[in-house]
This record gives structure tokens, sequence and C-alpha cells, in this order.
């Protein structure tokens, strides 16, 4: 380790004196480190003085290093005087160009063509030497390998990538992050869907960009001595096209928690492990065309097939379920299901019904069979050409044979889908002239219509006549308020009330509440008035106000006095509730 | 009267005639010499008919009459013709259903698709075409009505007729639909072409024009103007000419 540090600066101080060398004319390039480890951020800085234009050139191409676009990372402008007093101003601008490795190595960076005001020239003067070592660390604290993949496979021929990461059980975990940077970016590749406990329950971010993907939790795997937590990316994916699928050199970065914690806003300081797996591909080859069968719906892997039938003895004309399910490696979603109404064994059934189900480790189809024939014996063998991989060539897969019984039932007719009466024969033949001069004048239910334009007037009126009205009901205020409601109601409840009294006292009352729903003062207000004018809003009539008068007058005599009169009762008050609604008392 | 006896006799005789021959009662020409076997005559008799009265016979009777002649052409082996003569009739009684099942069987006997896709703008199309013209205006009215309840309800009384007012607002229009319909297509004047080999579209009205384009048979394009034996159609927003034999005109 110690020896790892000392060569690690003797290498910077060798080489920061190049790196940072300035230039005469205000433009400083330099590395931010000279030497970093595999996956840590490394950048070329550009610094250029002054208020000038700058361009950058063609970037020099070196081999197993990607430069990104220059990005300004900041102006600093700084002011001082001079020995005259006068102010100067010093303007620095920095630009960012961030270098990503491929590997480990020493990479050369020629000079790079900068405009500056018009002036193109190199900088700097000499290259710039990039050093990436292994991060030794890394690979004694971090987990970060994955399963053996097929070199070679088959256009559809599914393959699983199997990538597993994790950290010594004694470092102190603060963050963990993928970098794949083939991840969902490969042409001509699916990812097969896969059960949901399969693909596990945390998520870990992916990079670049801010993916996420879902990770199984293998628990601790022990390395010799050492214990590491281990997590699992499983994925099964698809080559849809021949070629070759790259995967980049894949990093998985850990950051592990050294020194105390900041307090509350802060987890305290962090410091990042990388491991990585070195790049790897996949050489997809084309199915081939010689001996590829007819029928072939694009079937590729290693399959298996079985078939199942609950019902076996059956009557002419019955459903038989037929499920066949295949399983096995291979293209499960991606093949047309044999259709058994092209299959000549299958003259002898109809098929009613396909249900075609496509999970992720197997697929399941069920054909609804009807036996045509009462001497079938048996449902034949569904086939299904496959592109073999383990073998190489195209071979059937075949079910086996389900022996069936058909029975005829009684008076049944040879044809179990023949048509019972005419009316059910398909319309093969043309039907007959209409030979006698229609007696109807129009072809529909009517004859004469009102005109295209009365519709339209009908329904410009209606919306004119909306707003008219609704302005003039308005203007007495809202009519679906609580208090109009409840004015609207009065007689009706008038009515119940009179009719379900008891007694004077309970009429008097009935009325009592009447007018204050009408009027919309409280209950007790109508206590004892003995006429309506001083207290209403709406002009009303002699006759109203006298009938009123009387009517709480007898009211009044019977409640208090016990003199009750012959015509006091809820005919009496309804009808004098009628007469006041009729005159918008209110 | 002795013409009267005179006419009354043949008028008998030829009833009792017609029915010795098969023809139903109260057929008309066109029908009793079909069923005779004299397909040529009924035709002529059927044509006649609608040419000679034209647009002043009932739409019914005007349906009835192209459907029989639908009838006859593909008797003849004429699909393509027989297609357009139950569009035509289709077009006039949109609810004739022998017109819409002989129809469907003259377009699959042409080489044919169905007439109507089997989608969601297809389905409504069919549903507003299949109201005639006074249907059409009826079920406008009875749309503009039942927003005048409903508005008078909302205006008078608020609350929950407010809901429904909106609710009448966004049927209307299911009411307006076929009338929009009907109104659009009122000076539409359809052609459908009826040569197997389709037909071509020429720039002018001459064998020698330079050719733009072509129909299929069974398309169906809008009449712009005609000379001797070329027809003038819109095809796509462009007017082009194509050869008149090649038509056949669907409003009756």
């Amino acid at each position: 380790m110690i020896r790892f540090v000392l060569a690690s600066l003797a290498a910077l101080f060798a080489l920061a004196p190049r790196a940072a060398a300035a230039q005469a004319d205000g433009v400083q390039v330099s590395l931010s480190s000279a030497l970093v480890k595999l996956g840590e951020p490394v950048g070329i800085f550009v610094r250029v003085e002054g208020d000038v234009t700058v361009r950058f050139g063609t970037f020099p191409d070196v081999t197993g290093l990607e430069f990104s676009d220059p990005v300004r990372s900041g102006t600093q402008r700084s002011v001082s005087y001079d020995t005259r007093g006068r102010p100067v101003v010093k303007q620095r601008t920095t630009y960012q160009i961030r270098v990503r490795p491929e590997g480990l190595g020493t990479y050369t960076i020629p000079p790079i063509p900068i405009e500056v005001d018009g002036a193109l020239r190199s900088y700097p003067d000499e290259p710039m030497v990039l050093e990436v070592v292994a991060d030794i660390e890394a690979s004694r604290l971090l987990l970060f390998e994955r399963e053996s993949v097929p070199e070679v496979i088959y256009e559809g021929e599914p393959y699983t990538l199997d990538l597993r990461f994790g950290w010594d059980r004694t470092r102190n975990f603060a963050d963990a992050e993928l970098q794949l940077p083939w991840w969902d970016r490969q042409d001509g590749v699916i990812e097969l869907e896969a059960p949901a406990s399969q693909r596990g329950a945390y998520r870990v971010p992916v990079r670049p960009g801010r993916q996420e993907a879902e990770v199984e939790d293998l628990g601790d795997v022990r390395r010799g001595p050492q214990s590491f937590k281990v997590f699992r990316l499983r994925r099964r994916f698809v080559a849809t096209r021949p070629g070759t699928v790259e995967f980049g050199r894949s990093l998985f970065r850990f950051y592990e928690t050294v020194g105390r914690s900041g307090g509350v806003f802060s987890s305290g300081q962090t410091r990042a492990l990388v491991a990585p797996i070195e790049p790897f591909s996949i050489e997809v080859r084309p199915v081939p065309e010689e001996g590829r069968p007819i029928e072939w719906t694009g079937a590729v892997g290693d399959l298996s097939v079985s078939r199942e039938v609950l019902r076996r003895d059956v009557d002419l004309g019955d459903v038989v379920e037929l499920e066949v399910r295949w399983t096995g490696d291979g293209n499960l979603e991606f093949f047309d299901a044999p259709d058994l109404g092209r299959v000549d064994a299958f003259r002898g059934f109809r098929v009613l019904a396909v249900d075609d189900e496509k999970r992720p480790d197997e697929r399941v189809v069920t054909y609804d069979l009807v036996p045509l024939d009462p001497k079938l014996d048996a449902i034949p063998p569904v086939p299904l050409p496959v592109f073999d991989t383990r073998e190489e060539r195209y071979v059937s897969l075949e079910t086996e044979p389900v022996p069936i019984r058909v029975t005829v039932p009684e008076g049944a007719a040879d044809d179990p889908f023949g048509p019972e009466d005419e009316s059910d024969l398909p319309p093969d033949a043309i039907r007959d002239i209409v030979a006698r001069p229609s007696e109807r004048s129009a072809t529909g239910v009517v004859s004469q219509g009102p005109g295209a334009a009365a519709g339209a007037i009908a329904l410009v009126l209606a919306l004119a006549g909306w707003i008219g009205l609704r302005r003039a009901v308005r203007r007495r205020g809202d009519p679906a308020s609580v208090e109009e409601r409840r004015r609207r109601g009065a007689l009706g409840r008038l009515a119940a009330d009179a009719r379900g009294a008891g007694g004077p006292a309970e009429l008097s009352r009935a009325l009592e509440l009447f007018l204050a729903r009408r009027t919309g003062e409280p209950e007790e207000a109508w206590i004892g008035r003995g006429h309506l004018r001083d207290f209403v809003d709406v002009e009303v009539s002699d006759s109203l106000e006298s009938e009123y008068a009387r009517l709480r007058a007898d009211l009044d005599r019977a409640v208090f006095g016990g003199e009750g009169t012959a015509d006091l009762g809820p005919n009496r008050l309804v009808r004098f509730g009628r007469a006041a609604a009729q005159e918008g008392l209110r | 009267m002795r013409g009267l006896f005179l006419s009354t006799l043949v008028l008998f005789l030829a009833t009792v005639v017609a029915f010795a021959q098969g023809a139903e009662r109260g057929a008309d020409l066109g029908a009793q010499r079909w069923r005779t076997g004299d397909r040529d005559g009924a035709v002529s008799a059927w044509a006649a008919a609608l040419d000679a009265d034209g647009v002043d016979l009932p739409p019914a009777e005007r349906a009835r009459l192209a459907y029989n002649l639908g009838v006859a052409e593909f008797e003849r082996g004429e699909p393509l013709r027989a297609t357009a003569w139950f569009e035509a009739a289709l077009r006039v009684a949109p609810r004739f259903d022998d017109a819409a099942a002989n129809l469907e069987l003259a377009r699959a006997e042409a080489g044919l698709g169905p007439r109507r896709a089997d989608d969601l703008t297809a389905t409504l199309d069919a549903a507003a075409a299949s109201f005639t013209r006074p249907e059409a205006e009826w079920l406008a009215l009875a749309g503009a009505l039942l927003l005048a309840l409903v508005a008078a309800g909302e205006a008078l009384r608020g609350g929950g007729w407010r809901r429904a007012m909106g609710l009448a607002f966004l049927v209307q229009p299911f009411f307006f639909a076929p009338l929009a319909r009907h109104v659009l297509v009122a000076d539409a004047q359809p052609y459908m072409v009826i040569d197997d080999e389709g037909a071509s579209l020429l720039s002018a009205p001459s064998t020698s024009a330079k050719r733009l384009g072509s129909l299929d048979a069974g398309d169906i394009v809008e009449f712009v103007d005609e000379l001797p034996g070329w027809t003038r159609v819109a095809v796509d927003g462009e007017d082009r000419w194509t050869r008149a034999d090649a038509l056949f005109a669907l409003r009756l």
C-alpha cells in the first residue's frame, strides 16, 4: 500500500510540471490529474486569460480514450490597481473536457487545437500523459463479477446476463451505483420479461443517465476469509438481428463513509472505490436458411413441449380443451403458435378459439377443439418447427397424441355446425327482387321533416330563452338556495303537517311553519300575527288577507279558548296555503 | 262504354296471365317480366320507370327500382354494376336490409372489401347514415327541444338541473350528427368506378392527355363536370378527367 502511494506521488511530481505548463499567450491546458485509478473522474482544464473568443478544433484521436465536448465551467474577474492607481481588470475563463479511459494503461494525449481570437494553436506545447492504474484496494474490498455468457448465439436465442456486486462486510456503506455504458443502449436487443420475484426488491442507480435497476439481495457470500454483502443484477435478453452485441467496461462504484458524521445535515466524508468488469461481446448469428421448414414461425432455442386435456370422453360437437405448454431456454414470447386450422392432421376438428398466454418462463396455448367426426379417436400431435440451438438444426417439436372418444348423441345431425334452419344460412345467395311498387312514400318512419333549420332555430331559441329566463329568475335570488327550496316545498309540507296534526295547536304550528318557509322569517315570528300585509314582500289580495285573519282568529280561539269551529281542519289550511302560493307569498 | 269494357277485359286477362306465369299480386311490369324469365325486359321496365319519373318518384320506390336493377346486374354476372345499384339504393333508403345484404355479397363477388371498415369512425358514420333526411331533421329538433326543456329546468330550479343541462349539451352532437351529414352531402354527386380495370385519371378529356393517376374499381369520387364521353371528378382535392363509361352515378 505504502509502495503504491509513493509510486503515485512520484508519478504525480514527475508529470505535474509538464501537465500544468502555462503558455505564454494566456492559454493554460492541463489534466486534472495525471495519475488516476480506473473509474475515477478525470478531465482536461483549459484556462484562458482575457476577454477573448475561444473555439476548439478537432480533438486528437487517442485509442482507449473518449473526450466529451468542452464545457465552460466558469469565468473569474479580478480588479487590481497599477502603480498609477488605475484599475486593471483581469478575466480568466475555464473550460472543462471530461476524459473517459476505457482501461488500464498509459495514454498520451497530443496537444489540443484551440483558436483564440482567430489565432489557431495547439496547447500545451508537450503532449499530456495520463496513467490509469487499477484500484488495488477496491479489488480487495469490492466484489464485481459476471456469470459467463455464450460467445456466440443465434438470432432469437435468449441469453442471461448475471452481474454480482458487493462489498466487504466490514466497510461502512454510504452509497453504491453501477456504471453500465451498454445498459438500455444496445440496438437489436430486447429484454425479456422476468417474474418480479427474480428481479429482486432492491433498486440501484445505473449510470450514465438516471436510471435504476432492480437487483436481488444474495445475502452474505464468503470469498476466502472475507465476507461480502452481495447483490445480483440478472436480466434475460434476446437478440433480434445478427451482428455483435457489445458490452463496454462496466464499473461498480461503492462509496464508504470515512471519518465522523458532520452533524445533522451531513453524513460525513465519503470515499469512492471502483471495481471494473472488462468489456466483452456476444456474436449473434443469423438463423440459417438451409433446412428451414415452410411452417417455421420463428421459434429458436432448446425447447420442450407437453400437453394436457382434461376431458377426453366427449359428445360430437362438444369442445375439447387442448392445452399445449412449451418451456425451456428459447424465445418463448416471440414465435407464432401453430395454427391448427392449417394442419392437415386436424382436418377432423374445428378450432373454435385459441387462448395464447405468454409467460416469462413458459408459453401456454389453449385450443378449443370441436371434433367433427365420431370416428376420431385421438387428438393428433401439435407440431412446432424449432431451430434447435443445441443441435444447430431445425427440428419439429411435437406433442404426444391424446386418445379421445367421440359419442354421437341421439338425434344429432352429422355436422354439428350445420344450419338448423334456412335463416342460419350464410348470405351466399342474392336476395330476390322486390316485385310490388312501394306503398310507402318514405324510406323511413316519416316522410316529411320540419326542415334543416328547425333544429338549429330551436337550439338557438332554447339557449336564448335559457339565458333570459335564468337572468329573470336569478334577480329574485338563487332558485337552488336553501331558502328558495324551502319556500317551494312549503305547501307540500303544510299539507303533510296539517293532515298529521292532532289538534288545533299543531294546525296552528303547521300554518306558522308554512308562513315562515314562504317568507324566510323564523317560525316564532308568525305567532300571534293577525294579518299578512305588513309582514310579506308581495301585495296580497283582500280575500287572502281576510281569509288569513279569519283563519288566525279561529286557530287562536281553538288553541287558547277551546272553541273550535266546524270548518277548522287540514283542508282549510291547505286551501289557504294554495291561495297564498298562487299569489307568490314570500 | 264498349271501350271501357274492352279495357277492363284486357286488364283482367293481363292479370290472369300474370298469375298464370307466377308473378305476385300487384307486381309491377318489370317484376312480371322477371318472373317469366324476360330479364332484359324487366331491366328495361325498371330503368324506364326510374328514368321517366326521375325524382318525382317517392324515395322508397326509387330505392326499390335501383335494388331490382342491382339484382338483375348481379344475375347477369356484373357484380360491380350491381354494387353500384345497391349502393345507390342504400343512399336513398339507408335501412333497406335486402339492399345492404346484397351489396356486401356483390362487393365480395367483385373482389371489393366490406362497405364499411370495422372501426369506431366507420361505425359512427354508419349510425349517422342510417337516418333518412326527414328523420334526421326530427331528431335534431328533438335534441333541441330536450335541451330547451332541461335549460328551463336549470333556469327555474338550478341545482341538479345544471348537471342535466351539461349532459344534454354533450349529447347534442348525437342528435345533430345525422342532419349535419345529410346537409354536407346534400349537393354531392358521387360516382362509383364500375370498370374492373379501374379508371385512369387524365389531365384533359383526351386519350393522349397526361396520365396523373388512377382509380380502382369500386372507388367513389365526386362529380365536377362532364363532356361527351368524359367526366371530370374531384380526387384528393384535384380535378381530373376520366372515361364516362367507367363511372356510375350513385345519385338516383
